[in-house]
């Protein structure tokens, strides 16, 4: 027959079909796809030919089990592996225990590292448009220096921008507000609220479940995410219903949005919509370039290049405004960061929530690497090492006519094994362990067994790390010459001993780096925390100020105040705009001394606070007077700290006393500086401040509490505070707590560097125990001829430990500098951090060092200490 | 009556095994059916009836000797069994009887 069939067909069906039926269908076929074939052409014979082929797949064609492994030797040979694999494993318990344990916990830790990192990653993702959408961040110098970096803009620039630009399809503008909202009996004080344009729902990708957002264009409207409709109005429809904000405003509700995803980089409870705040506050709220905290998204046509289209914005600016801001010597640029980059890689004022970190997740992933390498490493090393006591077998199998590929195949089959039961076992570990994991790093990650990226992990894992970890040994060991390994002449080569030693030495390299780099994170973590701040924040109860207040409101703080100092729990209060642990809110640009031109200007933070404040918070005043409640006029004083005296232009304090300054149309004067004290975390250095008079300032109550019985006088300070403040949720925290908050993502990321490193370490550690335990076993007659000989139980530990010893030290020669360079470039993001000193680096080696000698020191001893007479007599 | 449900498809496999005597093998079925039913076939869909029909008791079959044709592989030959004939033939019947019920529309 000249035309043949294709032949992958043919052998398809020759692989699945039984002998029974073979021949005759493989005659008839080949006949039909002659006539086929004359009939309608190659391509459509060759289809029609693997269609029958395939629809003559019915069961009782197939080969039965005896079939499919009776029939070629090489199907035998791989029973016989799996066989022997498995005799292996149960035979050598400990070794295999080693090898298990080993990977299953690097498996394990790699995959959970991974499924956090995919999680970062995944952020704002959710959204339908996130390719196209682009977050507005604005920064503002002042005097040619930056001053400050904002996620959120000026008031103007989404309207205005979004009128000039045709490549804006639409922008949604977002404003926060914070207060109490109230339905009926329910009151609760809500953080998570925003004004927002009606276009949020359009641009990004949050469903309305109940209600419309067609009414979202008009003031006093109000949608709420399930959870916060859920709060107020439990069961029943919120739609239509009324909320009152802060006592005064009635809301409608109008929509009830889907919860926002928590892997979103902002989480809102409550929308306002946007004409609310024109109504209330007027136009400029859409108009004013020097009002900041105007989130703005840009949705732009599909094909902008965003770096183009930015350049272009910073044209446009330049053209309209230049000349302005130039006259002021001051300068705004604005750039655009696309939806889902913002999670993990914005990091500015008024972010809604603190972001993470693109470097520390990337970090984590080649941790997650390295884990899993060190777990191979170890398997790489105990075959190797084991491969003296299989060397019999070996070249038995060569002798009956094993090809060097078949042994590869054996070999690689056992690794195959050994890395599907860790990777099985790994998951359901993980699977169980994902809630602390969860808990640990602060997200609510499920488990993603949908997800592509973790069959892609489980089939890598199964591929890389049974070929990754079965090529070498089995190569070695397919390589021993049959006659000298019968003959018992094998010794292990010097290139596999090499092999192995770097092996362990780059195992013990990451642990240490690791090591380091854990230590080096909880000091610098101490250090911030026990750092003097300049201020005393210890027994102090903040509570939140009302929200629904009216014009009796001096009167009645001053009351809540005299009573609560009545009480003897109570050492003092402070009322302030801004409380030590937060940014301070409020941030004031064009204040300049009265005397300066128009165009020196600067920003500062600006705090408003009581008579009460400096003394509580113990601020050591350098030079005039703090504030009194006795001076009349005393609201038209300011007191500087240093730094803010410094961006005034003052290098002698003194001289600020006195002097006016313009502040936003009216003038103040300087009655004194303050040092410069913690504000922030020592995250952050020292901003310039301007400390303003205010009495009874509503934002924050510290209360500084005397007693030990926290709970009863919390609860009085309640009984006070409904007596004055009724209707007003009672909302308090402790400050060190609070202010320690801000050490959170630190703390995390220690952890989750310090149980890695124990996970490296005790991977590690195992490959040392399973790597000592097989020298031992193979030294016993060695170590027995030496003590016969009248080596001391001292010579011969020595013996012993020498070889990993040295590889440890080699190991950390290595390790130091490179954990050197990454904690120095780690340590950059902190003005205030600890000195690389040598303990850093010291005490984590010291400390490996012991451990390993522990892991090799059980079966060196053991071996040590046997009488000669039990390992001689063998044989 | 187990097997009187003969399909319309098998039918005409059993018939054409019938007019091909001893020479009824997968392909001279499909040809000759092919021929008269003047239709496409694939082979797969008559060696599934085939197996069908042998496993509902109504064909046997053995293997020809091998030849020199299609590269030495034997032939299946079919063969109609008694209970396949007799299906066929009340297969007929039946129809015939329903053509009888069917009242003559020329008159």
């Amino acid at each position: 027959m000249a035309e043949r069939p294709p032949e992958m067909a043919d052998r398809l069906l020759v692989w699945y079909c039984s002998d029974h039926y073979a021949e005759e269908l493989i005659g008839d076929l080949h006949e039909w796809y002659g006539f086929n074939r004359s009939r309608h052409g190659k391509t459509r014979a060759d289809l029609m030919y693997w269609s029958d082929v395939i629809r003559l797949m019915t069961l009782y064609r197939f080969k039965t089990y005896s079939e499919f492994f009776q029939n070629s030797n090489d199907n035998n040979m791989i029973k016989n592996h799996m066989v022997i694999a498995w005799r292996h494993l149960t035979k050598k318990k400990e070794f295999a225990l080693i090898n298990l344990t080993g990977l299953t916990i690097g498996i394990c830790t790699s995959l959970l590292l991974l499924i956090y990192a995919q999680y970062e990653f995944s952020y704002d993702k959710f959204h339908d448009e996130a390719a196209s959408v682009y977050r507005v961040h604005q920064d503002r110098y002042n005097n040619g220096e930056l001053a400050t970096e904002w996620a959120a803009g000026a008031s103007a620039i989404g309207p205005v921008l979004s009128d000039n630009m045709p490549e804006i399809k639409e922008y949604v503008k977002m404003n926060n507000i914070t207060g109490v909202l109230s339905h009926g009996e329910k009151s609760f004080f809500e953080t998570k609220g925003y004004f927002a344009t009606p276009s949020f729902f359009g641009v990004f990708t949050v469903s309305v479940v109940n209600g419309s957002y067609e009414q979202f264009d008009e003031p006093f409207k109000i949608a709420l995410s399930e959870k916060a409709a859920n709060k107020y109005f439990g069961e029943e429809d919120a739609v239509g219903q009324v909320l009152t904000f802060n006592g005064r405003d009635n809301y409608d509700v109008v929509a009830v949005y889907q919860d926002i995803p928590d892997n979103s980089h902002f989480d809102i409870d409550v929308l306002f919509s946007f004409q609310t705040a024109i109504s209330i506050m007027g136009e400029q709220f859409d108009t004013e370039w020097n009002w900041d905290g105007f989130y703005t998204y840009l949705e732009l046509d599909e094909g902008t290049d965003p770096i183009a289209f930015e350049a272009k914005i910073n044209g446009f600016i330049e053209d309209e405004r230049g000349d302005l801001m130039r006259a002021d010597n001051v300068w705004a640029d604005y750039s655009l960061m696309a939806l889902p980059d913002i999670h993990l890689n914005s990091n500015r004022m008024m972010e809604f929530e603190p972001n993470g970190n693109e470097q520390s997740v990337v970090f984590l992933v080649i941790i997650a690497g390295i884990i899993l390498l060190i777990a191979w490493v170890n398997y790489i090393n105990l075959a190797t090492a084991k491969s003296l006591e299989r060397a019999k077998e070996v070249g038995i199998r060569k002798v009956m006519g094993s090809q060097k590929n078949q042994l590869v195949i054996q070999f690689l089959s056992e690794s195959f094994i050994l890395n599907v039961l860790a990777l099985l076992v790994a998951i359901l570990l993980a699977y169980l362990l994902l809630p602390w994991f969860n808990e640990f790093t602060g997200r609510a990650i499920v488990f993603p067994f949908s997800s592509v990226f973790f069959w892609w992990f489980c089939l890598t894992v199964v591929l890389v790390g049974g070929i990754l970890s079965g090529i070498y040994p089995s190569f070695v060991l397919s390589g021993f010459n049959p006659v000298s390994v019968l003959k018992g002449k094998l010794t292990g080569t010097s290139g596999g001993q090499l092999m192995r030693k770097s092996l362990v030495v780059f195992q013990f390299a990451a642990s240490i780096i690791l090591l380091i780099c854990t230590y080096a994170i909880y000091s610098q973590i101490s250090y911030m925390q026990n750092e003097q701040l300049g201020i005393d924040i210890d027994r102090t109860l903040v509570v939140r100020g009302p929200e629904i207040v009216d014009s009796t409101y001096l009167d009645r703080f001053n009351g809540f105040k005299d009573n609560l100092q009545k009480e003897s729990s109570i050492q003092e209060i402070a009322s302030s705009s801004s409380i030590p642990g937060e940014r301070p809110e409020w941030n004031a640009g064009g204040i300049r001394l009265l005397d300066k031109p128009e165009n020196e200007t600067n920003q500062y933070r600006i705090i408003g606070m009581d008579e009460g404040y400096i003394d509580f918070y113990g601020l050591e005043i350098l030079t005039g007077r703090k504030f009194s409640a006795a001076n009349s006029g005393e609201t038209g004083n300011v007191l500087l700290n240093e730094s803010g005296a410094r961006l005034m232009g003052f290098k002698n304090y003194e001289d600020a006393l006195n002097k006016q300054i313009l502040f936003w149309g009216d003038t103040f004067n300087i009655i004194g500086v303050a040092k410069d004290y913690h504000h922030e975390s020592l995250k952050q250095s020292y901003d310039p401040y301007i400390f303003r008079y205010s009495p009874g300032f509503r934002a924050n109550y510290s209360i500084r509490i005397s007693s030990n019985d926290l709970r009863e006088t919390i609860d009085m300070i309640e009984d006070e505070w409904n007596q004055s403040f009724a209707g007003n949720p009672y909302d308090y925290f402790f400050l060190d707590d609070f202010f320690n908050k801000q050490y959170e993502s630190e703390v995390r990321f220690g952890n989750v560097v310090a149980l890695f490193a124990i996970v490296a370490i005790i991977i590690a550690c195992l490959g040392l125990f399973g790597l000592t335990l097989f020298t031992a076993m193979n030294r016993t007659r060695e170590i027995g001829i030496r003590k016969v000989l009248g080596a001391s139980v001292q010579r011969i530990l020595l013996l012993l430990t020498r070889d990993f010893s040295t590889l440890i030290i080699i190991a950390a020669i290595i390790a130091v500098p490179a954990a050197w360079f990454i904690l120095r470039a780690w340590l950059e993001n902190f003005p205030y951090r600890i000195e690389l000193s040598l303990w850093v680096f010291l005490v984590p080696v010291v400390l490996l060092i012991l451990i390993s000698l522990v892991s090799v020191g059980f079966h060196t001893l053991k071996a040590a200490l046997q009488p000669p007479i039990n390992s001689i007599k063998d044989e | 009556m187990r097997g009187t449900n003969l399909g319309e498809f098998e039918e005409l496999v059993l018939l054409a095994v019938a007019a091909l005597e001893k020479e009824a093998y997968g392909v001279s079925i499909g040809q000759l059916i092919e021929d008269e039913a003047r239709r496409n076939v694939t082979i797969s869909t008559i060696h599934n009836a085939l197996y069908r029909l042998e496993k509902k008791g109504y064909l046997t079959s053995r293997f020809g000797g091998a030849t020199d044709e299609r590269g030495g592989r034997r032939k299946r030959y079919f063969q109609l069994t008694e209970e396949g004939k007799i299906a066929l033939q009340e297969s007929r019947e039946l129809r015939e009887r329903m053509w009888q019920l069917i009242p003559d529309t020329n008159g």
